[in-house]
Parts: structure tokens; C-alpha cells; sequence
């Protein structure tokens, strides 16, 4: 419902602009009726590849009189042989790779180690063993899954409030789409034509300051809500040994991470560095059976076939309306509003935010980013900055009700009770994040220090 | 009408399993191609020699995995729509919601082996190579992507017959399990039973 609102009120500006002389040399009731088209047929629930590409090729021929028919075949052929994409279905398969490894079990006792002396106990090492893992894969659902899986059992019949553990969890794994190497930073610099490896130097301190937030709720949760202590003491020695356990990650996160940030590599090379580690790693754990990698290859292929078709269907959309020239002048236009610009940024926030409960967060990204990039860019946004903005805002769908992928992974890993508490729990942990919005909106540096 | 939509639904299921084997092929692609850009950085940095298209060449078998898996994620209902209306509708309008998005498909892969087949002709026309060290003939690796788009279509066609003939015999019920979208708990399913299974092998 918000989603509609939010579309009757640009329609109503835009309709505005219009009869006060500010619009585009363009006719705008097409417009508004191809709009409303488009909007038809994603209520109807239309393939959103479809509706971007056939779109596309209408919008051509009622606005165009160039062949630009002719040029659909080379950018569906340059879309899906495009090396920054290549990225995507290697760090897919490394995910997968390691969901199956066993790896993550490690990881977790490990931190259990260090961390639940804290206010909060084991809730922390959900949420640290998440950002770890989300430093190797660049999947939510693959890290929630797989974190879910190794924690769920170690709070069986404990005094841990299940709606704080679960969220945790939830929050954690969300985590995986922004701490790099993220699939959607991916998607977001091939729609705007900026670096991989830029977005993921951006990402680094909103992502920190995210887990640090995390971390603060469960700080005060543990306070609130003291547990008895459990009296046992591990001793160092034993403590050091079992640290080793983070070692296989920390390799991990060197290969991938390290490469990226350290210049050796690019993203693209990272993310088949990552394959090869997951899978020399699964090796020594004795996972790596073909069954295991015929699964790997099989859901990694569907997820990309998913990603590229929309991906086409948007690139034939975008190069008819670049040429056009529809995005510029949408955004000449917005540009020219007479309200300041961090009113705009607000509301294309308030968009995302509101798109966000019943839109998973890839399509999101897809179908708005040729629109409203433009605009972002005329306002005097920073393209790295916006693209940081874009994954934080995708991370907060996937823990908003009612379409939130995350969630119910983690209910079907529970298998009883109901999904309310899930959606209880979450909450307080997306205030976190949306804290780290609003601190990025007035603190833009934070965003762009390091690059 | 029975023999008719008994042919028709074996139709379909033949392609599926067709599709199937071309997206595990798509899949061991991705494989293969960490494999090569891993090894040839490393002959590279240590041995001084690569390939000299690593670029071309794991961007062809990107395309490759992207169509050849094409088919598969329409019949394991992976490409996305957004059903929240969908859901809602009683049966009865539900399934011409279905058929119409599985027309609007048809359209755009319409479009698409139209573009892709424009796209091998005029690479026949000029016997396109491509620019790298390899002058890798361009109808290769065009002819395959082009393929997985040809099956894409083979699919759909196939489906939305099957849905047209569903219809026709008033059976509902079937093409709502033919076309129900994939929803996230259909997803974490899968992903859960992936875990499950990696857990039962570690204790056989």
C-alpha cells in the first residue's frame, strides 16, 4: 500500500511539472500511461524480465524512429558476456560450496570461545561468526543459512530469549549481501558503470558500523536482561586451541578480500580464487563429493540464469530510454524542482524502504537503478556512496515482513513456532540499520574515506 | 483432449529433462571457469605465460551458463514475478494471471532469438573473431548462447501449451503446481535440505 502511495505522489509531481512548464521536451501522457502499464503488469505478476524487455521494445517503437531493433541481439550477447558479471555466478558457487563445507561449524565454536562472557553471550557470536562469513560469500541467504543451521542447536533449552536469537540471526545474515565480497554491489556497478572494487572499499565502514550496532542491541539486551552465569571457565590453553578453528575463514577472507583490497586481483579474479578455496576446503573436510558439486553448479547456474535474464531484459529497457534520453531527463527535470535535494534523496529512500517489504531485493535494485541513478548523480550524489546506500536499503527488505527471504530460511531451520517471532525479533536490529542510513545520509565520508 | 495434453505434458517433461542436463552443464561452466582464471593468474604471476583471452574466454562461458540455464529456471519456477496480488486471486482468475505471464514471456523470448539469430547471421556475414590473442572465431561461443535461448523457447512454448490445454480441460488445480512461483520458503527449503545432506554424508 506505502508503494502505491509513494507512486501516486511522483505521478502527481511529475503531472505537475508538467502543466507548470517544467517538463521535458518529451509527450508526457505516454509516459504516464506506459507507467501505469508497467506497474499493471507487475501487480499481475507478469516475469519481471519479461515486463523490462518487452517494455523496452513497445517504448521503442511508440517513442523512436530509429532501427534501434537492430541493436537488441548485441546487448542481450555484451549483457551476458560481461566479465565484471562473471563475479556473480563464481561467488554464487562459492557460497554454495561452503554452505556444504563445514567450515562454518568451526567458525562459530571458535568465536563461542571469545565471546560469551560479554552482556548478551552467545548472541554476539551470532553475529560475529555471520559478519565473518559474509566476508567470504556474498550471499544473505547462504550466510543466514548457514550460520542458522550452526547456532540454531547451540540455544536449545537455554534461558536465551528465542525472538532475540532468532533476530540476531536474521540481522547477521542480512549482513551477507553488504560486507564484500556482496552479490549486489555486483549487480549495482554493472547497471552504473562503476568499479566492483570501489563499492567494496565503500562498504567496508558502513558494514562495520552495522555489526557494531548489531552488537550494541544485543549489549543491551544482555544488560535488560541478565542470564545466570553459566560458571564454566574455559582456560586459555584450551581457548587458543580452539581458535584454530577460524583459521580455514580467515584463509578464505585473505583470498578473496585480501586480493581485492590489496590490488592483486580483481573482483572478478577474487571470486575464482574464492571457488578454488571452498572447494579445497570442503575437500579436507571430506564434502567434496560430486553429488555435493553437482548441487553447487546446479543451483548456482539457476540463480544466475534468474539474475541474467532480468539483467537483458533491463539492458534492452535501458538502451532504448538512454537513447531517448528519458533518464536525463527525468533527471534534469527532478533536478530542477524547487525543493532541495536531500528532500529527494529522502524520498527515493522512503521508496526503497517502502518497495522493500514486498519486492526481494535483486529485482528492486534492477528495475530502478537505470531511473533513478541518473537523478542520484544530477542531485550531486556520489555514485560509490549511493550503491552503499542501495545494498543497505536491499539488506533491510530481506529482514522486513512479509517478503523476507532471510526469515523464513531461518523458520524453516527452526521448523516450530511461529514466524511472528522472527518478525518480533528482528526489529530492533533493523533499527540499527536503519541508523546506519541515516548516518550515512548526514556523513557521506564515511562512505568514501577509503577510497 | 486427454491423448492431446498426455502428449502435450510429455512434451514438456522431455525438454525439462533436457534443460536439466544443459544447466548442470551451465554449472560445471562456472567451475571450470574459476578453474582457468585461478590457474591461468597463477601461470601468470609464477610462470609468466597465459592464455591471452582469459577475459574472452570466461565471458563466453558466462554466456554460455546464463542460457543453457535459461530453460531449467523457468521450469523450476526460479525467474522472479512479484505474486503478492497473484496469491491472493481465487483460483479461477489465478491461472489466467499464469497465462499471461507466460505470454508476456513468450514475447520477450520472441524478441530475444529474433536479436540472437540477427546477432549469428551478421557474425557469419563477416567471419567475426574476436579481438584477443586467440582470434577466437565469434560463432562459437554465440552459437551455443544462441542455443540455450532456442531451448528457452522450445520450453516456453511448450509449457504455455500445456497451461492453454490445462485450461481448456478445466483443470486448474494442475497448472497452479506447474506455475506457482517460487516463494522464499520454497527457497530456504531447498537451501536447508542442502545442508541436511552434507551433515548425513559426514556421518555415513
Amino acid at each position: 500500500m506505502i508503494i502505491l502511495a509513494v507512486f501516486v505522489l511522483f505521478l502527481g509531481l511529475f503531472v505537475w511539472a508538467s502543466l507548470t512548464g517544467h517538463a521535458p521536451d518529451i509527450a508526457i501522457w505516454p509516459i504516464i500511461g506506459l507507467s501505469l502499464l508497467f506497474a499493471g503488469c507487475f501487480a499481475a505478476g507478469v516475469y519481471i524480465a519479461a515486463i523490462l524487455g518487452v517494455l523496452g521494445v513497445v517504448t521503442g517503437f511508440v517513442f523512436s524512429d530509429r532501427p534501434f531493433y537492430n541493436f537488441i541481439g548485441s546487448v542481450a550477447w555484451t549483457t551476458s558476456s560481461n566479465y565484471v558479471l562473471i563475479a556473480l555466478p563464481l561467488f554464487l558457487l562459492m557460497g554454495e560450496l561452503l554452505l556444504r563445507s563445514g567450515v562454518s561449524a568451526k567458525l562459530y565454536k571458535a568465536l563461542n570461545l571469545w565471546l560469551n562472557r560479554l552482556p548478551g553471550g552467545l548472541l554476539h557470536t551470532n553475529i560475529a561468526s555471520c559478519a565473518m562469513f559474509s566476508a567470504m560469500s556474498g550471499s544473505s541467504i547462504a550466510t543466514a543459512a548457514t550460520m542458522g543451521s550452526v547456532a540454531l542447536p547451540q540455544f536449545e533449552d537455554t534461558a536465551y530469549d528465542k525472538r532475540v536469537v532468532l533476530g540476531s540471526l536474521a540481522a547477521g545474515g542480512a549482513l551477507g549481501s553488504l560486507i564484500p565480497p556482496g552479490t549486489i554491489l555486483i549487480i549495482y556497478a554493472l547497471l552504473t558503470n562503476t568499479s566492483v572494487g570501489g563499492l567494496y572499499a565503500a562498504a567496508l565502514v558502513p558494514a562495520a558500523l552495522v555489526t557494531l550496532f548489531c552488537i550494541g542491541v544485543i549489549f543491551v539486551h544482555g544488560l535488560r536482561h541478565p542470564l545466570p552465569d553459566s560458571g564454566v571457565r574455559v582456560p586459555l590453553s584450551a581457548k587458543l586451541k580452539g581458535t584454530v578453528g577460524i583459521v580455514p575463514t580467515l584463509i578464505l577472507i585473505a583470498l578473496v578480500l585480501g586480493t581485492i583490497y590489496g590490488g592483486l586481483a580483481t573482483p572478478t579474479e577474487a571470486a575464482a580464487f574464492g571457488v578454488a578455496g571452498a572447494a579445497f576446503f570442503a575437500l579436507i573436510e571430506g564434502k567434496l563429493t560430486l553429488r555435493a558439486l553437482n548441487e553447487s553448479a546446479l543451483a548456482a547456474a539457476r540463480n544466475t540464469a534468474m539474475v541474467g535474464l532480468i539483467l537483458i531484459g533491463a539492458f534492452v529497457l535501458n538502451y532504448v530510454l538512454t537513447s531517448l534520453r528519458v533518464p536525463q531527463n527525468v533527471a534534469g527535470m527532478i533536478a530542477d524542482l524547487p525543493v532541495p535535494g536531500w528532500v529527494i534523496m529522502a524520498a527515493i529512500v522512503l521508496v526503497y524502504l517502502a518497495m522493500g517489504t514486498i519486492m526481494e531485493g535483486f529485482s528492486m535494485v534492477v528495475t530502478t537503478i537505470p531511473v533513478i541513478f541518473p537523478v542520484v548523480v544530477q542531485l550531486g550524489y556520489d555514485p560509490i556512496w549511493f550503491g552503499v546506500m542501495v545494498t543497505l536499503l536491499v539488506e533491510i527488505a530481506l529482514i522486513t515482513p512479509p517478503d523476507g527471504t532471510v526469515m523464513y530460511v531461518l523458520q524453516g531451520l527452526r521448523k516450530s513456532g511461529p514466524i511472528t517471532d522472527i518478525f518480533q525479533g528482528v526489529i530492533p536490529f533493523v533499527g540499527a540499520y536503519l541508523a546506519v542510513i541515516v548516518l550515512l545520509l548526514f556523513f557521506p565520508g564515511l562512505a568514501l574515506m577509503f577510497l | 483432449m486427454d491423448t492431446v495434453l498426455t502428449v502435450g505434458t510429455g512434451l514438456r517433461r522431455a525438454i525439462e529433462a533436457v534443460a536439466k542436463v544443459m544447466a548442470l552443464a551451465a554449472g560445471w561452466a562456472y567451475l571450470a571457469t574459476a578453474l582457468f582464471i585461478t590457474g591461468d593468474v597463477l601461470a601468470r604471476k609464477f610462470l609468466g605465460v597465459s592464455s591471452g583471452a582469459t577475459t574472452e574466454i570466461s565471458g563466453y562461458l558466462l554466456a554460455f551458463g546464463i542460457s543453457w540455464s535459461l530453460a531449467h529456471g523457468l521450469a523450476e519456477r526460479a525467474h522472479i514475478r512479484i505474486d503478492l496480488l497473484v496469491e491472493k486471486l481465487p483460483l479461477a482468475a489465478r491461472v489466467w494471471a499464469h497465462l499471461v505471464a507466460l505470454l508476456a514471456l513468450l514475447a520477450l523470448i520472441a524478441i530475444l532469438v529474433w536479436s540472437a539469430t540477427n546477432v549469428l547471421e551478421e557474425t557469419l556475414l563477416f567471419d567475426a573473431r574476436d579481438l584477443s590473442a586467440l582470434r577466437i572465431p565469434m560463432i562459437w561461443p554465440q552459437g551455443l548462447w544462441a542455443f540455450g535461448m532456442f531451448m528457452l523457447a522450445l520450453f516456453a512454448f511448450a509449457l504455455t501449451l500445456e497451461v492453454v490445454l490445462l485450461l481448456a480441460a478445466g483443470r486448474p488445480l494442475e497448472i497452479e503446481t506447474l506455475m506457482r512461483s517460487r516463494t522464499a520458503e520454497d527457497e530456504s527449503e531447498e537451501t536447508i535440505r542442502a545442508l541436511h545432506e552434507a551433515e548425513e554424508e559426514t556421518r555415513a
